[in-house]
């Protein structure tokens, strides 16, 4: 079943609007990161782990799963199917494993933010709050979602099994409608 | 007047159309990104082991154990911080 043209490019729109926001959190996630390793001022780096759970929970977890269901009725709703072109496959798997690696990571942010909440101003000793966790993940995360830009953009062909099947439905019913269509009537004064 | 292409909403830039792939086994590019996938898993699988055993993607994982709230709680008085019921650590 296919979605209407008007439907369809609804929901292309919030897929990449999703999408697109999902990359610039882990971006902003990843310049935390980096602050929090690098920075020589102990409230700037609290700041940032206090900041990042907020941005975990409140960006980056909604912006991922809208992407993820986006994704699915955008795939379902069109031809293109969820399991019938390998790219589309690839991605959709990574989405739901970096989907389901944020969440398992949700509780590190919590506990960095937790960490810094406690730690006093003048506290001169960094390094207990300094972590390299956040700007690993986010790093990765980025790779990841990169790959499924890329996926989205060059379309690589190929077809699952499951896919060559149903293709292969389509054609046999499509062939059998035309033979059981009849012939159109050629027009007057043409040559035969 | 041409006919409009399946998709022209949001496939109609590169061209390819759906069921436009090969009717052969999976293309390289599948067996390459699998290959690679396998290797990432393999070795987050091992970091995992080494680091405190599976399933284990808590805070402690990440910080070495070395940092807990009530060791960074710069003044050290009495009753320092105590995690919440139902903390972060799985």
């Amino acid at each position: 079943m296919t979605a209407r043209p008007r439907l369809r490019k609804f929901v292309l729109t919030a897929h990449v609007v999703s999408s697109v926001g999902w990359i610039g959190a882990v971006a902003v996630l990843l310049a935390l990161g980096v602050v929090g390793l690098t920075s020589q001022d102990a409230q700037v780096v609290r700041a940032v782990y206090l900041a990042m759970d907020p941005a975990g929970s409140s960006v980056l977890l909604p912006l991922a799963l809208a992407s993820l269901l986006t994704g699915l009725v955008q795939s379902l709703g069109t031809k293109w199917g969820l399991v019938r072109h390998y790219w589309v496959l690839v991605k959709f798997v990574i989405n739901v494993v970096t989907i389901v690696i944020l969440l398992l990571y949700m509780q590190t942010l919590g506990y960095l933010a937790d960490v810094a909440a406690e730690t006093t101003s003048s506290s001169g000793d960094l390094s207990g709050l300094r972590s390299p966790s956040p700007l690993i993940h986010a790093v990765l995360g980025m790779l990841l979602l990169l790959v499924a830009v890329t996926l989205s953009v060059y379309k690589p062909r190929g077809m699952t099994r499951y896919g060559q099947r149903k293709q292969h439905e389509q054609r046999t019913v499509s062939a059998a409608l035309d033979a059981a269509t009849p012939a159109r009537p050629r027009p007057s004064g043409t040559l035969s | 007047m041409a006919e409009s292409p399946p998709y022209p909403d949001s496939y109609g830039d590169t061209g390819l159309e759906p069921g436009g792939g090969p009717t052969t086994g999976a293309p390289r590019w599948v067996k390459v990104f699998g290959i690679i996938a396998l290797l990432v898993v393999v070795l987050v699988a091992i970091l995992l082991l080494v680091g405190g055993g599976p399933g284990n993607h808590g805070p402690g994982r990440h910080t070495g154990g070395q940092t807990s709230p009530s060791s960074v709680t710069g003044s050290g008085g009495a009753g320092g911080h105590t995690p919440p019921a139902g903390g972060h650590t799985p």
